[in-house]
């Protein structure tokens, strides 16, 4: 009797082909190089330890990775400490101007992490505005902002919004006749809060704790700008990477690899808490906001805009000092557009680079991920699971450690790509695939396969079913993690900042360097000019998805 | 255009599980077949097969003299309804039902003549501007039916159609179908789990269990002489009793183990004095006389136009483990009423009855009434 297989060359088989080969070329291979290189004695060139050695016997490296640790377990432990009770406020309270403060969180959330970092040393630097006032007018030194207060200042404000989205989200699944059942047990608001409501989002509280973590530990614009000599992990990697003075790349390897150790066990945590917390249950009878008066109401109110506004100060801050006159590098007294006009004269091409690649990236990104989601989801099988695989990495290689990576791999024959535009999209691409990847994966559970099946029993092959029904039903979904995609591209500083020449330089990487020769007045304008394509990207978003919230 | 379905020695396995076993079926031209058969038994998977969704391990499809087993899906000309409708949502009911005639270069003014003339066919020339978002779940399955079949295909496959259909639309939407089906001649595979769906709407029902076929029929023969035991039980309720032959001269009896006989004159001539038998007889087979069957009631339950009772017979008359053993009175042919706990004696209709081999694999009465 004849055997028949359906599952021959047909066009997924193409893609599934095309992808892996994709992923192979920059994915697999500059993390191979950077195995190799990280392996490898800088004298010798031999492999050896020599390199990790070096690193855990010599203080001025090992102290990074204290510092490292320092600074991230600080940052998440204060981000739970403000995050948690904005979550439950907004959850279990009406409280006033909730979908502005939303959004201005979001805001916050998004804008790129150096930004704040150059905005509080504008505002409380050694010539900041903040410190002068009091210097001059009060006649009191403010304690410096520099070094790991600035650091901690930075990340908190930044990073607290994950733990509120978290947990926000998780008080919605959670039935409100649980506690109003403890309630009527006799149990007061508070220790039914603490009691029944706490043990339930601890595990989401965790998770959201562990990307905090994770995002603090692998930053390098923040440490960079306001750290000033205080050392951590991405920023010694970086100047051991670039240094002029006796840098080795491949010592500089063999610590962004102790860095993807580090990330690889965060994420896999994470993985493991969110996959197990499903117990949260889904609930008939969500949380309703409750209304508060007085003091309570009072105190409540306070907590959240005094958290809120300092979270959004930055992104002010910003704005205000692009309209500040200036002369050179130096503020003079009253506004002008002079700042804008200097970059657009000498920094256009920044601009102009920063939409190229991303978009460029974008679009690379919808399409491998619709493709990479489509495979993942209706064509299991021992490959798709292998690019599923792959598809991961880009969540435990920090910025740096790519930017090391795919130069390490792509500046020798048989492709050089150093210095091109191309190598800083492949980057993009790399570090901003999971988000339109998820969201599309997430839509494409909830379109029924017998859709596509119906298209196909009426004349349609496998390849137009998926462009005409399949792709155009993923589209709301692809498009909203695609503008997450978009808004984080453009910010992009940890891995542009390694892999840039003067022809590919980016306006994340102008704002930096910017800020590096202290002309604050066009990194403001540069910043000004993101912060706004992020709130317009943002608009768009929340109008696509509909959704009140962003998920991350 | 519409062909004949000829399926031969079919295998499918997932994996070491073997679904579908070595099965053969032959579906004729314009007729509304169904495959009937308990959940997991392999209905879909052999939908799946023909429609080219599924692989064939082993044996071949045919549709007239074509071999498909390795024709794609998108190739066959094969029009499918599914359970959930699977109506474009991002387009309008014209739009759905367009789809399939664009793919085939027809001109514009042949394909809105088609669209239209399949869309008073369905009665829903009225919402043909709509969104499937604001249509009901059976005006959803009109447009689903009317895009499965304005592409005149060869064959039409229908999942379960009705199964998310509230009850009375169900039945009014199983005689549209049967009704469309007929006017257009289209060879019709159907699946349901649904028995009297089956044998409202089919031609031709086989019977399927754990993947093999146990009978293929027109409706009111599998009721009436269902082929083996499971069937019998499967189809309807049967209550099932021990049995065995006695010959008296060219008189064949069945003679139940409390002693009660009876004489059929439908048993083949090579029956053997003594054989064991299974009897099958449905609730509207019971007859309350003054001897017979001696059977105490257990329950009553007023259903209408019938009354159910649930029966208690001595040990060893019936067969054990049997879920319920029932008799039904037709409330309009009686004028006696049994209470819950009477004792009372039943005897059966002998031109009705089924006897089945002590196996329960075959039945031994072969004629049916004429219908
Ligand atoms: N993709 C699959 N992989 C493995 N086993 C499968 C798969 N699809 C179906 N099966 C198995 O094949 C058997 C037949 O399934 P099938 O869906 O054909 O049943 P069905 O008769 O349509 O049942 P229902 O009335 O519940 O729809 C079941 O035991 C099922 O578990
Ligand atoms: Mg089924």
């Amino acid at each position: 009797m004849k055997i028949t297989k359906l599952s021959k060359w047909d066009f997924w088989a193409y893609v599934t082909v095309g992808i892996i080969i994709t992923f192979m070329v920059i994915l697999a291979y500059p993390t191979f190089s950077l195995f190799v290189s990280g392996f490898k004695d800088p004298s010798s060139g031999l492999f050896s330890l020599t390199n990790f050695i070096k690193f855990f016997t010599k203080k001025y490296y090992y102290e990074g990775l204290i510092h490292s640790f320092l600074v991230s377990i600080s940052v998440t432990l204060l981000s739970v400490i403000i995050g948690v009770p904005i979550g439950y406020f907004m959850t279990a309270f009406k409280i006033r101007g909730k979908r502005f403060l939303d959004i201005l969180i979001t805001i916050s959330m998004l804008s790129p992490p150096f930004i704040g970092a150059y905005s509080w040393v504008l505002l409380l630097g050694r010539n900041g505005i903040v410190t002068n006032f009091f210097k001059n007018t009060v006649g009191i030194e403010t304690p410096t902002i520099y070094g790991f207060i600035g650091i901690l200042l930075v990340f908190t404000f930044k990073l607290f919004p994950y733990i509120y989205i978290y947990v926000s989200g998780a008080l919605k699944s959670i039935d409100v006749s649980l506690s109003e059942a403890a309630e009527s047990l006799g149990s007061g608001h508070w220790r039914t809060v603490l009691n029944i409501i706490m043990p339930l989002i601890l595990p989401t509280i965790l998770a959201g704790a562990l990307l905090v973590f994770m995002n603090s530990i692998t930053d390098f614009g923040t440490p960079m700008l306001i750290g000033e000599g205080y050392r951590v992990m991405p920023v010694l990697i970086y100047s051991e990477f670039v240094g002029e003075v006796g840098g080795s790349a491949n010592f500089a390897a063999a610590m962004a690899l102790i860095m993807v150790v580090i990330t690889a066990v965060l994420f896999m945590m994470q993985k493991y808490i969110v996959n197990r917390k499903s117990y949260v249950m889904s609930s008939l009878h969500p949380m309703r906001p409750k209304p508060i008066t007085g003091i309570k109401s009072f105190m409540v109110h306070a907590f959240i805009y005094i958290v809120v506004a300092i979270a959004i100060i930055p992104q002010l801050t910003v704005i205000y000092t692009s309209f500040l006159n200036t002369k050179g590098q130096v503020f003079q007294k009253g506004f002008s557009l002079r700042s804008y006009i200097t970059i657009f004269d000498e920094l256009g091409l920044a601009i102009k680079n920063t939409y190229e690649f991303g978009a460029t990236a974008i679009v690379i990104i919808i399409i491998l991920s619709m493709f990479i989601a489509y495979l993942s989801v209706r064509k299991r099988s021992a490959l798709t699971g292998l690019i599923d695989t792959i598809a991961m990495l880009p969540y435990v290689l920090p910025g740096s450690v790519l930017g090391i990576a795919l130069l390490l791999a792509f500046n020798h024959e048989p492709l050089i790509l150093s210095g091109t535009g191309t190598i800083i999209v492949m980057s993009l691409i790399i570090r901003r695939l999971p988000y339109t990847l998820r969201s599309s994966s997430a839509i494409l559970y909830q379109i029924s396969p017998s859709l596509e099946e119906a298209s196909i029993s009426l004349g349609y092959s496998p390849a137009k079913t998926f462009f005409k029904i399949t792709a155009r039903l993923m589209m709301p979904g692809v498009i909203s993690g695609a503008i997450l995609s978009w808004i984080t591209a453009i910010t992009e500083l940890s891995s542009s900042v390694i892999l840039y020449t003067g022809l590919t330089k980016t306006m994340s990487v102008a704002i930096y360097t910017e800020v590096i020769r202290a002309s604050y007045g066009t990194a403001a304008a540069l910043s000004t000019i993101l912060t706004i394509t992020i709130v317009i990207s943002l608009l768009i978003f929340l109008k696509i998805s509909g959704d009140k919230e962003i998920k991350i | 255009m519409s062909v004949n379905i000829s399926i031969e020695n079919v295998v499918k396995k997932y994996g070491s599980n073997t679904v579908i076993h070595n099965l053969t079926l032959n579906i004729s031209d314009g007729e509304l077949f169904t495959l009937l058969g308990p959940s997991g038994c392999g209905k879909t998977t052999l939908l799946r097969m023909i429609a080219g969704f599924n692989s064939i391990e082993e044996g071949t499809i045919k549709f007239d003299d074509r071999v498909i087993n390795d024709i794609p899906a998108n190739k066959r000309n094969i029009g499918m309804v599914f359970q959930n409708y699977a109506v474009f949502p991002h387009m309008t009911v014209k739009e759905n039902v367009e789809y399939g005639l664009k793919v085939r270069k027809l001109s514009k003014s042949e394909i809105d003549k088609r669209v239209n003339e399949m869309l008073k066919l369905v009665k829903m020339q009225e919402f043909k501007d709509r969104f499937p978002e604001m249509l009901s779940g059976g005006q959803q399955q009109r447009v689903a039916l009317a895009r499965a079949i304005v592409i005149r295909p060869d064959v039409l496959l229908m999942d379960e159609p009705l199964s998310n259909l509230d009850a009375k639309l169900r039945i009014e939407m199983r005689s549209a179908i049967r009704d469309i089906q007929k006017e257009v001649g289209i060879t019709t595979v159907y699946v349901t789990h649904d028995q009297e769906e089956a044998l409202a709407i089919s031609d031709r029902i086989a019977v399927i269990k754990e993947g093999t076929v146990q009978q293929v029929d027109r409706p009111y023969n599998i009721y009436a002489r269902p082929e083996n035991v499971f069937v019998a039980t499967f189809i309807g309720h049967s209550n099932l009793f021990n049995g065995n032959i006695l010959l008296k001269g060219d008189k064949k009896l069945i003679q139940f183990s409390s002693g009660y006989k009876i004489e059929l004159n439908n048993l083949p001539p090579d029956v053997s004095e003594g054989q064991r038998v299974i009897v099958g007889v449905r609730p509207e087979e019971f007859i309350p006389a003054d001897d017979g069957l001696k059977a105490k009631i257990k329950k009553r339950v007023f259903l209408g136009r019938y009354i159910e009772y649930e029966l208690l017979f001595p040990e060893g008359i019936a067969l054990p483990n049997q879920p319920t053993l029932k008799f039904s009175q037709d409330v309009g042919k009686t004028n006696i009423i049994f209470n819950e706990g009477d004792v009372i004696c039943l005897k059966v209709n002998e031109e009705k009855i089924n006897i089945f081999t002590e196996n329960g694999m075959h039945n031994l009465v072969k004629d049916v009434m004429p219908v």
